[in-house]
């Protein structure tokens, strides 16, 4: 019987990991037709690249709140996405009315700051509250009901919006500094896309401080850690919590005001793509770490810039473009065939 | 006066009835010990003192006169009861130096700590070497005597620990039981002892309390506890 058992779970896994194998060899196989055929140029790859850096930087901010929630709860939000969608509305509505005054065609510096500042307020009372209304109550009940209540969250958030700010899709409108791009030797890099990459080091940067040298990140770190020890130190645990999902929902924020910078659009379904692909980030790096959430943000979002072109122009396969969503639900997949740990985490089997 | 005091402790883990009603209490100064089998109450008891399980109305919980009872953990330790676990429970993906600036997390003193610091780093030149090691890393015993430098970063007014010998092989659990009572003597912390090794924790401890299920069955002088023929037969192996 147990041998009978053993061997299923052999050929399942067989069955896996043949499925991996040839996904991998496609992807290999389409790369090596593509390069040979070289019908993109150097500087065409290095604007995938730079387009990939870009939008990774933003998955990797979405990225870090899945994984800090998921280090301090053993949780998978699924509501993250829907902070990030509130601040992003939070930026356009700043946005819309210091176009209207003009004041963002002559300070636009001054307008970015006060896009970011509302977006992250907005995205972090959202995180806040849901935490402090929806999970806490659950903190003792067993792992599948926050996690539906996560969902339930979702689409409470989500038809919230569409209730305030109704279901046609929001244009930013446009900010005259940050249009046009800057010529770099034989590549040309969208300013909008500067500003991404200058305010996603900064928050990282920011977020490395807090949770590395801080008191704040320690108390954070030892909650993660052990909740008991934590609360016998003489951290408030309940608090600490509260903070993980209020630094999450600042970063989700960011991550708002960047995606209206480089899509220039809001709606109250934006959240779920990107939640999706954030998730997959935060896998993909290794869930409940910090370093891997941003590691694999930025992978994922350079793998589904260049892989349309990279992995299946090679196979023949018309308008590869609109498969860059399939191209990262696959990475997704061969990860958790292949490494199910992520790049660079720890036992989530275990765990989740 | 009791500088630690405990009347009528009930604790219930959902139907079950875990404490039965224990009085204890601690003096300024006193090494006391509560000793007992597994199962007995004794983890329970020192999780009830530092805030980590709720107790019902008529359980009292009294440091110098004032309540403890029904506060959360990290107010406890604001008080100066500072717990040190069963198993130890350092931050293993910490530093050693990290875990000794969290058990100084309640703290305001910055001059009384870095006092503190180079006695702990004196009391266990172990985990000066190893400071910037990650404490997961650290054998059984460095572990525990982390558990303990932690603990009295927060400069405790009691100490509560629980079973710090166990899993420790005999020398070091015999220079772990020396470090406690020379904490004792040397600086006046007043502790706590929660410990299966009757035998030794009563040597160290001025009074004792043995405890089964979730009741005080005996009580006294610790020399007087260490011959009483009950507690021989039970603990100390006849
Ligand atoms: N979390 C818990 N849930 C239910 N019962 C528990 C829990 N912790 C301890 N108990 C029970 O409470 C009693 C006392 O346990 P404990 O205080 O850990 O004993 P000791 O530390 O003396 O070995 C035991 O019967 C134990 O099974
Ligand atoms: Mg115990």
């Amino acid at each position: 019987m147990l041998a009978r058992l053993r061997r299923e779970f052999d050929i399942a896994d067989l069955v896996l990991y043949l499925i991996g194998l040839g996904l991998l060899i496609a992807i290999v196989y389409g790369s090596i037709v593509t390069l040979s055929s070289g019908k993109y140029t150097t500087a065409q790859w290095l604007n995938f690249i730079i387009f990939g850096l870009a939008q990774g930087g933003i998955y990797a901010l979405i990225a870090l709140g899945y994984t800090m929630v998921y280090g301090i709860l053993g949780m998978i939000n699924f509501a993250h996405g829907e902070f990030f969608m509130m601040g992003s509305f939070g930026a356009f509505f700043t946005t819309a009315a210091l176009a209207e005054m003009g004041f963002l065609e002559r300070n636009p510096i001054l307008s970015i700051l006060l896009m970011m500042v509302v977006a992250m307020t907005v995205s972090a009372a959202v995180a806040v509250l849901s935490e402090r209304i929806a999970y806490r109550p659950l903190r003792r009940a067993p792992r599948l009901v926050p996690l539906i209540t996560a969902i339930g969250v979702s689409y409470f958030l989500q038809y919230t919006a569409r209730g305030l700010f109704g279901s046609s899709v929001k244009a930013f409108p446009n900010i005259p500094a940050l249009s046009g791009a800057v010529q770099l030797g034989p590549i040309a890099i969208q300013r909008s896309q500067i500003a991404v990459f200058v305010v996603v080091a900064l928050m990282l940067l920011s977020l490395y401080f807090i949770v590395q040298r801080t008191k704040v990140g320690r108390a954070i770190r030892s909650v993660a850690e052990d909740k008991d020890a934590a609360a016998l130190m003489g951290v408030d645990v309940d608090r600490t919590i509260a903070l993980t999902f209020l630094i999450g929902g600042i970063m989700a924020g960011a991550a708002g005001v960047m995606y209206g910078i480089v899509f220039r659009q809001a709606s109250f379904w934006m959240g779920f793509v990107p939640g999706l692909k954030a998730f997959t980030a935060a896998v993909l790096g290794g869930i409940g770490n910090i370093a891997g959430a941003v590691l694999g943000g930025i992978s994922l979002g350079v793998v589904e810039s260049i892989g349309p072109s990279l992995f299946l122009d090679g196979l023949g396969i018309a308008a590869p473009h609109q498969l860059k969503d399939a191209i990262a639900f696959t990475v997704l997949v061969l990860i958790l065939i292949f490494r199910p740990t992520g790049l660079l985490g720890e036992r989530l089997s275990k765990r989740a | 006066m009791a500088l630690l005091e405990i009347q009528n402790l009930h604790v219930y883990y959902g139907q079950i009835h875990a404490l039965k009603g224990i009085d204890l209490h601690v003096d300024q100064g006193e090494i006391v010990t509560l000793i007992g089998g597994n199962g007995a109450g004794k983890t329970t008891t020192l999780r009830a003192i530092s805030g980590l399980l709720r107790t019902p109305e008529e359980s009292k919980i009294k440091l110098q006169n004032e309540e403890l009872t029904r506060l959360r953990a990290h107010h406890v330790v604001e008080r100066g009861v500072i717990h040190v676990p069963e198993g130890r429970r350092v931050f293993a993906r910490m530093s050693v130096q990290e875990n000794l600036t969290m058990g100084a997390y309640a703290r305001a003193d910055r001059s009384g700590m870095d006092g503190d610091l180079d006695f702990i780093f004196q009391l266990f030149p172990r985990l000066k070497e190893r400071r910037a090691q990650l404490a997961g890393t650290l054998s059984g015993g460095e572990q525990q005597m982390l558990a303990m430098g932690r603990a009295l970063m927060g400069n405790p007014k009691v100490l509560l620990l629980d079973e710090p010998s166990m899993g420790l092989a005999p020398v070091l659990v015999e220079a772990i039981f020396d470090t406690i009572e020379l904490l004792n003597k040397q600086r006046g912390t007043t502790i706590l002892l929660v410990e299966q090794n009757a035998l030794m924790a009563l040597q160290i401890a001025s009074r004792g309390y043995v405890i089964e299920t979730g009741h005080i069955v005996l009580s006294g002088d610790a020399r007087a506890l260490s011959t009483d023929p009950r507690v021989r037969e039970a603990y100390l192996g006849g």
